[in-house]
């Protein structure tokens, strides 16, 4: 019989694959690069003392998004709000978009300064329905709120963006 | 079907994500037909979603580094086996005392040097917490099976495990006394008392022993040896179901 990875195996070698979108995450959570580095490293170093808590065979990157936003909810949260550091401007962060042309890096910039400009709850949400692609129902497992939530989440969140960053080709409507 | 007058924004998004149920997407569709303004109240709620992800991916590049992570688990056998015999180590001596004081005998006897007593000195340190969230897959348990299995070096099959009367299984890992592997496997029982199965290797001089029942550490203990190996059951307080389960298990190691 073949032997299956353990979850030791899975969640030490999938970690350095995953921390890009995990410090992602973290920077939409917290609001600046900084933040987002601590918040990020510990919670992969929380993720190996679990690991044992997940189970090999199901998404790694929910498991791990989920220890991300509960450890910045429950511990990490609180302290960065009382030292009031806010969000840090988009333009701080080196932003580098895939695309060649430096016009859609600029539209990039904008449509980020956007986003993060949100309210903390539905930028998290636009993150994992429209940057991680998730479902509604895969989102409100990591966020750990009903999916009704979700769903009004990224409502007022498409309310407050729509005026910026519309569709360029005719949807149809 | 008649529409619904008003649809929220909540379930508009939902339909825009194509995440709205059939019956709203139904809903929805009818009564665009009927009012041009839900068409207006949809543009008004359309984004670049493709836009949206295209900002999102360029933070990717801006990551920094992952940080370096241990290559093996930071509480290795080695340091688990060494920090909880130095707390076994403690709670034992605060047990001898109040056996000096109120005269406890065998019920709560300190172990001894033999690997019986180790193991029940090892377990007395769990709590049905300890166990509560270990959650262990099919294939995990294969594996951990497996591993026990090759370091004892006698096949434990899983179906001899996994279905034992009143016991759930959580565990199984290897442990070691005086150069040979103990390996210990965990449970849960229905009433919530962590139940360990302990099996050691009795070398060339073992020689067999029927099922029989003890207390130590006031919990229940029961053992038997059998073919070069000896078992012991600890845990909880329900000696019998001890006893039926070893009886279980004797019949198909």
């Amino acid at each position: 019989m073949a032997r299956s990875k353990g979850s030791w195996d899975t969640v030490r070698e999938g970690i350095p694959t995953l921390y890009p979108r995990l410090w992602r995450l973290c920077l939409v959570l917290s609001g600046t690069p900084d933040r987002a580095a601590d918040l990020a490293q510990a919670v992969c170093l929380r993720a190996l003392e679990r690991h044992h808590q997940f189970q090999p065979g199901t998404a790694l990157d929910s498991w791990v998004f989920r220890i991300a936003q509960r450890m910045w909810l429950n511990e990490v949260r609180s302290d960065a709000v009382r030292k009031g550091s806010g969000l840090a401007p988009v333009e701080e962060i080196d932003l580098v978009d895939p695309r060649p042309d430096p016009e859609s890096n600029l539209f990039s910039r904008e449509v980020l300064s956007k986003v993060m400009s949100l309210p903390e709850a539905q930028r998290v949400a636009v993150l994992l329905v429209y940057g991680e692609g998730y479902s509604y129902r895969e989102a409100s497992m990591i966020l750990d709120i009903p999916i009704g939530t979700v769903m009004s989440r990224l409502a007022a969140a498409r309310a407050k963006l729509a005026d910026g960053i519309k569709p360029q080709e005719d949807s149809g409507l | 079907m008649t529409p619904r007058p008003e649809f929220g924004d909540d379930v508009l998004t939902a339909y825009l994500d194509d995440e709205a149920s059939d019956r709203d997407r139904a809903e929805i569709d009818a009564a665009r037909r009927l009012d041009p303004t839900l068409d207006d109240r949809l543009r008004r709620l359309e984004i670049d979603r493709a836009a949206i992800g295209a900002a999102f991916d360029g933070l990717l590049n801006a990551a920094p580094a992952a940080p370096d992570l241990p290559s093996i688990p930071k509480r290795g056998f080695v340091a688990d086996l060494v920090d909880r015999r130095a707390v076994a180590a403690a709670l034992i001596g605060g047990i001898l005392t109040a056996g000096g004081l109120f005269g406890a005998s065998r019920f709560l006897a300190p172990p001894s040097g033999n690997w019986q007593d180790q193991a029940v000195a090892y377990h007395a340190l769990y709590v049905t917490q300890t166990l509560t969230d270990v959650q262990t897959s099919p294939v995990d348990t294969e594996v951990q099976l497996r591993r026990v299995s090759d370091a004892l070096g006698k096949e434990i099959p899983a179906s001899s495990i996994t279905g034992l009367a009143g016991l759930s299984f959580k565990r199984a890992q290897v442990l070691g006394f005086e150069g040979r592997p103990l390996i210990q496997i965990a449970f849960l029982a229905d009433q919530g008392a962590p139940v360990a199965l302990c099996i050691y290797p009795s070398g060339q001089s073992g020689v067999d022993m029927g099922v029989s029942g003890d207390w130590a550490m006031a919990m229940a203990t029961v053992e038997w040896a059998r073919a070069g190996f000896q078992y012991l059951l600890v845990g909880g307080r329900d000696q019998e179901h001890l006893r039926r389960v070893a009886q279980e298990l004797s019949a198909t190691l």
